[in-house]
């Protein structure tokens, strides 16, 4: 028996002995992801970094994704909500009282992670040993998208932390004020226009280019009415070096089609495509589209959650084109039942006539945001949560209209006339020049209001053109709004003007201060 | 106990024998002088045996010197010399359990022997549950021990031994023929021969890092020395939802829902009007549900061969039809357990294959919840119809239209089980072979090689079809396909020594040893739109534990008993500077009725146990976590082909600096026995706390960090517990016989510290985890009532005079201003209105037999927990369009009510009516109080004679039911839920309930 257990003892020892360090190794190689030790070490890692950063804009809470159209327009005195959704009709009712429901947390939390990631690339990309102007165009493009995911931040939550570099799990910021976030998104706008190139070919079209940057850089200036930076920062699209690069497209609906995409009066798009796949977030299936026009849809194309107030449509009805006919934007501003002109037995809604629709009286009375939605090729289908058609975040009409009233700031209104001009052209009214002829600043300012109503309505500009023009911080201003939109009678002066930061931050971060009066 | 009444009919024909032999004649009567009927009597070491008959006598035949063992169950097994012809016994109920072995990881000891708290779980009580899980059939049987059904086919109980100790990682280890494994449904209950539950530091230390949760260990049988055993069983049954809610028909709902839309001031949607049908009366918890089926067979050999090969071989089959539709589970098992005995080597192995099949419940889709769509869809939508067909509807399913005719967003889930079709197939191989060699008297080494290796595979096929209103038919109406294909691989290398000894009073029992282990698992997806691939993500995790274990137990005198265990334990999930940690342990024991002294004759047995020890965990982690990982996935479009550019950056933030969690219990015990062992108590209180709770914790979203949340060493956690068990069997005398178990449990757990000093609770849903507080207590908005009139809204005032509610109507709901600043504010004026936590819970079992029948019973009740139903909220707040409760109505100035407030479906806003359906108000917490009839069982025993004549063994016929009643005042399906999370552990959010199975059956044996 000694010699059968001397053969037991071996056969174990040498079944665990070679095992052994197979079993006992307890620094493991993971097979499936790269550590962050070893990475950002190539120009590979760099490009990939700063595609990540534009990865970003594929989430709900993103700028121009699901929810952002709900803060800058349906909030506005353009749109409302009938949502059966309590708290997303909320957004749009001024009368939020889940601070932490599902939407303000997507486009709080979305649009930090878009913050973190162009912090990643900023931090990490100067130690990597690569092309010198690629690399700098890459860190230009991550200032240029860190800057418009603050702008978003700043102009919805109004006091935010300034978070600048890659994050800890721990970090738990205080708020900066307002002027130094805005300080941080001039400094990043400027740094980026000066590496950014001018334009870009092929596959690398819808980078941010030197012209974005400018654009955007003269939009936060005019935001905080500081016209003659704004008005130096759009000149280079207008009249600058860029100018050639710009033009208004002939036809006003090429802007909100997905076959028309990046055309000459895009500066920056966000770049959508249809996939059939679109699960979770940041996955190899995750969702390129957008999800927008599910939620913007009629009743029976989509949950109709937002609706255009109907004045907006009298907007456009009070000047007729050179010619005598209705202002060809409406047609794509607003579905309703006249969205054709010869009414609604004329009228398609995704394929089918308005009366052909089974709507009941109260639906046939609304007024549904156009632009973004896929009824011109999604014939008689439901809408989706992966439409292919690119967001502009900014086009050159809203240039050409921002450049005139820095401009009018500046007193020198008879210099900005022409550039609206150009925008009122494409839509085939008269000149402005010939209309209206010497109109003093105020009168002037007025009808700018008027003009980037009748182009810009839906494109997420209106709730920034309001804040800009006092309407949040003057009572009688107020009133107007009121009038036109009764859910501004929960506008609380000093209150409404931002979102309340989501209770579940505040809950875990004991630095952050809610916002006054909510 | 089956090993007491052995051999039956086999001695009857197989007893002769070479030696030369003598007729024996013998009488057993009880303590009571009661002759005692089927008890075994067996030569030792020879396969003759006999049974005593209706007068307690016997016939058998033995050489003088033979030693004849008499064993009959519930009494103490005696062995006799034979010396003449003539045996009268007498047999002494039975302290057969003190004596019990009890495996206690890598050594035994006899149940008196023990020094730590240690549950021992009686097999026979377990297996009268028809059961998906081994864990499931424990509910109830054992203190400190808590069994949360989840009642779907082929799902895993939740297990909590001794409360939760930690916030997310809380299941226990689980040992299965000393390979370590975790709860899961292949396994066949019928299999086992013993269960032991290791609760304290002191008797899980051994296992280290592993057993913070508690160990429980399941020996499966071994064959034994003698003729071929043949046992089997067959059960069969239905299964129901047990409980259902009662619903509105199309009428009520009609009217109600008519009402609230004209109170919300929109057009009533035609299906309510001129398009409305009465013989669409679509009952959806009928559509949903149905009566399942449930089987279960079992064949099992064991015996010997040549004397020197004992094997056990079983096969096993459980089928189960659940009941919802589309839904069920089968389970397939072939097990061989040999082991063999060649003078100081013992070799062995046990393996067990199983074939696993689960069509589960689909869930897939925005917004989906089975068990509460199905009673939220109106009864005025048809389950399918013509009307409803469209691009994206083929099968025309009904669903809300968004249109005039019909609005609503609750699914069609009948019609999302036919569509979503997954089927998940498992074949596993689990066993463990080892070799055990006596290398001088006393010492003896061990390897242990064990191997637990699965092939999962998962196949499933979305046809197209919308389910829900607005929400797009998936993979834009194309047919989607998904496998997925994984290997899970875990492998264990061990290798200890033991050392079992007695000088003169003293007994040394050591044991010390390696033990490695290994986790391999790759995991491969494939998906197709449409016939065309989709992108992958293999992945694969890797870990491997490393375990220093050493353990000595010392008696002196069976009166002082200790034990010093040591486990040094590494593990790949942590960095390099924290991998390694060490978890001692020490208990003592005094067997207090031993010492000379002890003179009270009525407790004829009294030990008293302390232990305190550490035990480390890492459950909760899995592979690589400690650093923050490059996520490839972020891709970005460009260019008029819309390129789709790769990305690859940090989305998710790591904690650098893990730890092991480590748990410190003391325990403090004692176990007593009566009156002759009449009644017996062991009791224990226990105070344990956990430190370096490993959880995920929300982190700021100024982190960036995708998931928001990250993996920390997050917090301090203290349970204090008491439990205990009392048995009481009283003489058994007589055709009547009963005995009586209770078992009672309370355990509180407290938050004693955030690892972040800056973190003063964390809170989940409606759910806040407070420092001084149990984990996830309801901290919610109070409600007090309706306003009935405008006048006591004005008088609902705040500290600062001001009116509480002036956006209010009568009718709504009145909300106290708990911090009493004058202002109602939804986060600020929350209380905590109940914790998840029972107070205390308890199982009875009671067994009682006249002559050949028997009725056994056990009964599981909880106390004193709050249960947020989700499913009342969403069929209660009665603005949207579902179906509504029987007898539910809305407050309006004619049909005033105290019960219900003012409601609408409306677009319109309306403050007071949106406060009436609050999500975070104590008007959706309910007590979660039940009483259940767990199991009651009736069955005859044929007799030992009849079984005889029929050449069998063991039989017995029974019926069986499950879950039969449930004394409750919760309104929801079943209160026995576990909660989607720890922090919400209260939360009913549509689990699948526990159900209801009444069954039939025969075990039998040959």
């Amino acid at each position: 028996m000694n010699t059968l257990s001397r053969y037991i003892i071996a056969a174990a020892l040498t079944l665990s002995l070679p095992a052994c360090k197979k079993y006992t190794d307890l620094d493991i190689e993971n097979p499936n992801r790269q550590d962050e030790s070893n990475y950002w070490k190539t120009a590979q890692d760099a490009l990939q970094g700063v595609n990540s950063v534009y990865g970003n804009f594929y989430r709900n809470g993103s700028p121009g994704s699901r929810w952002t159209p709900f803060y800058f327009d349906v909030r506005s005195d353009d749109g409302y909500s009938t949502s059966p959704w309590n708290e997303l009709r909320s957004i749009g009712g001024l009368n939020i009282t889940q601070y932490s429901f599902e939407v303000n947390i997507d486009t709080w939390g979305h649009h930090y992670r878009g913050v973190f990631r162009a912090n990643q690339v900023i931090d990490k990309l100067p130690g990597i040993d690569m092309d010198e102007t690629l690399k700098n165009q890459y860190i230009g493009e991550a200032k240029f998208l860190r800057a418009l995911y603050y702008y978003n931040l700043l102009t919805i939550f109004g006091n935010i932390p300034l978070v600048l570099a890659p994050s800890l799990p721990a970090e738990k910021p205080s708020q900066a004020t307002p002027d130094a976030v805005w300080t941080q998104i001039e400094t990043d706008l400027t740094e980026a226009a000066a590496v950014l190139p001018a334009s870009y070919t092929g596959d690398e079209i819808g980078r941010a280019t030197k012209g974005a940057a400018y654009g955007l850089l003269g939009r936060a200036h005019l935001q905080q009415l500081e016209y003659q930076q704004a008005a130096d920062a759009l000149a280079w699209l207008v009249t600058g070096p860029g100018a050639p690069l710009y033009d208004l497209v002939p036809n006003y609906a090429d802007n909100f089609r997905h076959t028309t995409e990046n055309n000459k009066e895009s500066v920056f798009e966000i770049q959508f495509k249809m996939r059939p796949e679109n699960g979770g977030d940041d996955g190899p299936t995750s969702n390129v589209g957008s999800s927008r026009p599910s939620f913007f849809a009629p009743p029976g194309n989509g949950f109709n959650d937002a609706n255009m107030q109907r004045w907006v449509v009298w907007e456009f009805l009070k000047e007729t084109t050179a010619g005598g006919g209705r202002d060809p934007r409406l047609e794509f501003t607003a579905l309703y039942d006249s969205t054709d002109v010869r009414g609604p037995d004329e009228t398609l809604v995704y394929g089918s006539t308005f009366n052909s629709k089974n709507y009941d009286a109260n639906i046939r009375q609304r007024v549904w945001y156009r632009k973004y939605l896929d009824d011109y090729f999604r014939i008689n289908e439901g809408e989706v949560f992966n439409s292919p058609i690119n967001f502009r975040v900014l086009r050159f009409a809203d240039v050409l209209l921002m450049y005139a009233e820095a401009l009018n700031g500046l007193n020198r209104t008879a210099d900005a006339y022409p550039f609206v001009d150009r925008v009122r052209a494409r839509a085939g009214l008269a000149a402005l020049s010939a209309a209206m002829p010497g109109l003093d600043k105020d009168a002037f300012l007025k009808q700018l209001m008027h003009e980037r109503i009748t182009e810009l309505t839906g494109e997420q500009v209106r709730w920034n053109d309001l804040a800009r023009w006092g309407y949040f911080d003057d009572a009688t201003k107020l009133a107007e709004l009121k009038g036109r939109d009764s859910e501004f009678n929960n506008f609380v002066i000093g209150r409404n003007k931002y979102m309340p930061i989501p209770q579940r931050e505040i809950d875990i971060n004991p630095n952050l201060v809610q916002n006054p009066n909510w | 106990m089956t090993m007491l009444a052995v051999h039956t009919a086999m001695a009857l024909l197989l007893s002769f024998s070479a030696f030369a032999q003598q007729a024996l004649r013998g009488t057993l009567r009880s303590q009571t002088g009661e002759p005692l009927a089927g008890a075994t009597i067996q030569v030792k070491g020879t396969s003759t045996t006999t049974v005593s008959d209706a007068k307690g006598q016997f016939n058998i035949n033995a050489a003088p010197g033979a030693v004849l063992v008499i064993s009959y169950t519930g009494f103490t097994t005696r062995e006799i010399t034979v010396s003449g012809t003539e045996i009268n016994e007498t047999l002494q109920v039975s302290e057969a359990s003190l004596n019990e072995v009890v495996v206690i990881g890598y050594q035994s000891v006899r149940r008196k022997d023990l020094t730590g708290a240690v549950g021992v779980i009686d097999p026979a009580a377990a297996n009268r549950n028809m059961s998906n899980t081994v864990a499931e059939s424990f509910q109830g049987l054992t203190p400190g021990v808590t069994v949360r059904n989840t009642g779907t086919p082929g799902g895993a109980a939740k297990v909590d031994i001794r409360g939760a100790g930690t916030f997310a990682a809380n299941n226990p280890l689980y040992i299965i023929d000393g390979m370590y494994s975790d709860a899961t449904p292949d396994f066949n209950p019928s299999d086992i021969e013993s269960i032991q539950i290791l609760k304290d530091a002191s008797a899980a230390a051994i296992y280290g890092s592993r057993a913070a949760n508690g160990v429980i260990i399941i020996t499966t049988k071994k064959g034994r020395q003698g003729p071929v055993q043949i046992s089997g069983s067959v059960k069969s049954g239905v299964q129901q939802v047990h409980n259902r809610y009662d619903m509105m028909d199309v009428n009520e709902y009609r009217d109600l829902a008519t009402r609230l839309y004209q109170e919300g001031g929109i057009p009533v949607p035609t299906s309510l009007t001129t398009d409305f049908d009465p013989s669409i009366n679509t009952d959806w918890q009928d559509e949903f549900l149905r009566t399942g089926a449930i089987g279960e067979y079992n064949l099992s050999a064991s015996g010997s061969i040549a004397k020197t090969v004992n094997f056990f071989i079983s096969g096993n089959h459980f089928q189960n039809r659940g009941p919802v539709i589309d839904n069920s589970f089968s389970r397939s098992g072939f097990r061989i357990n040999t082991n063999a005995k060649f003078g100081r080597l013992t070799i062995g192995q046990n393996v067990l294959f199983s074939w696993t099949k689960e069509d589960p419940i689909a869930s897939g889709g925005v917004g989906v919840n089975p068990f509460i769509d199905m009673i939220s869809m109106p009864p005025v939508v048809a389950l399918q119809d013509p009307r409803y067909v469209q691009t994206e509807n083929p099968g025309g399913w009904g669903i809300g239209q968004n249109n005039a005719y019909l609005n609503t967003l609750t699914a069609n889930v009948p019609a999302l089980q036919r569509l979503d079709q997954f089927e998940q197939r498992n074949f596993k191989v689990r066993g463990n072979a080892y070799a055990e060699l006596r290398i001088i008297d006393g010492l003896t080494y061990r390897f242990n090689f064990g191997l637990e290796q699965t092939v999962d595979r998962g196949d499933g096929t979305r046809l197209p079809g919308t389910v829900r209103q607005g929400t797009p038919s998936p993979s834009n109406n194309a047919i989607s396909t998904f496998r997925s294909r994984g290997e899970f691989k875990s492998t264990l290398v061990e290798n200890t020594v033991n050392y079992d000894k007695k000088f003169g009073k003293h007994a040394v029992n050591a044991v010390a040893g390696v033990s490695l282990q290994r986790f391999d698992n790759p995991l491969f997806r494939y998906t197709t739109i449409g016939g065309v691939d989709q992108p992958d993500d293999p992945y694969t995790e890797i870990s491997n534990f490393v375990g220093l274990l050493g353990r000595v137990n010392y008696n002196y005198d069976d009166r002082y008993l200790a034990s010093v265990t040591f486990r040094r334990d590494g593990s790949s999930k942590f960095g390099t500077s924290n991998r390694w940690g060490n978890f001692p342990s020490a208990s003592l024991a005094w067997r207090v009725s031993q010492e000379d002294f002890w003179r009270v004759k009525a407790v004829n047995d009294l030990k008293l146990r302390a232990s305190y020890g550490s035990l480390g965990n890492a459950e909760f982690l899995r592979a690589w976590q400690y650093y923050s990982q490059i996520n490839p996935f972020p891709r970005a479009v460009f260019g008029p082909n819309e390129a789709e550019q790769l990305g690859g950056i940090v989305t998710d933030l790591a904690n650098a600096n893990l730890r092991w969690e480590t748990k410190k219990t003391l325990n403090f015990g004692l176990e007593a026995s009566f009156l002759n062992s009449m009644f017996s108590v062991s009791a224990d209180y226990f105070i344990a706390k956990t430190d370096d709770v490993l959880v995920n914790l929300p982190l700021s979203l100024t982190t960036g960090s995708a998931s928001g949340t990250s993996v920390i060493n997050a917090a301090s956690i203290e349970n204090k517990g008491i439990e205990i068990a009392l048995t009481f069997r009283p003489k058994q005398t007589g055709d009547f016989r009963w005995d009586a178990t209770v078992n009672f449990t309370s355990i509180r757990n407290k938050v004693k510290a955030f690892g972040d000093p800056a973190t003063k609770y964390t809170q989940v849903g409606d759910a806040r985890t407070e420092l001084g507080r149990s984990i996830g207590e309801w901290y919610v908005l109070k409600t007090n009532g309706i306003f009935q009139n405008q006048a006591e809204i004005d008088a609902h005032k705040g500290s600062t005079g001001d009116v509480l509610q002036p956006w209010s109507q009568p009718g709504d709901i009145r909300y106290v201003d708990i911090d009493g600043d004058g202002v109602l504010d939804l986060d600020k004026d929350r209380y905590y209105a109940g914790s998840p936590w029972t107070k205390f819970e308890g199982g009875l079992l009671l067994n009682f037999s006249y002559k050949n029948f028997s009725v056994n019973m056990q009964w599981y009740g909880v106390v004193g927990n709050q249960l947020y139903n989700r499913g009342r909220y969403s069929v209660d707040r009665m603005d949207q369009n579902t179906n509504f409760r029987d007898g539910a109505t809305f407050w309006t100035p004619q049909n005033p009510s105290s019960q219900w407030p003012r409601a609408a479906i409306s677009t319109i806003s309306d403050k007071g009516r949106e406060y009436n359906v609050l999500p975070q108000s104590d008007r959706w917490l309910e007590k979660g109080d039940y009483l259940r009839l767990r199991n009651i069982e009736i069955g005859y025993n044929f007799s030992k004679t009849t079984l005889a004549r029929w050449k069998m063994r063991d039989t017995r016929v029974f019926v069986s039911g499950q879950n039969l009643f449930t004394f409750t005042g919760y309104s929801g399906l079943d209160p026995d839920i576990v909660g989607v999370n720890i922090f919400e552990r209260g939360l009913d959010a549509g689990q699948y309930p526990a159900l209801r199975i009444v069954s039939a059956g025969i075990r039998f044996g040959f």
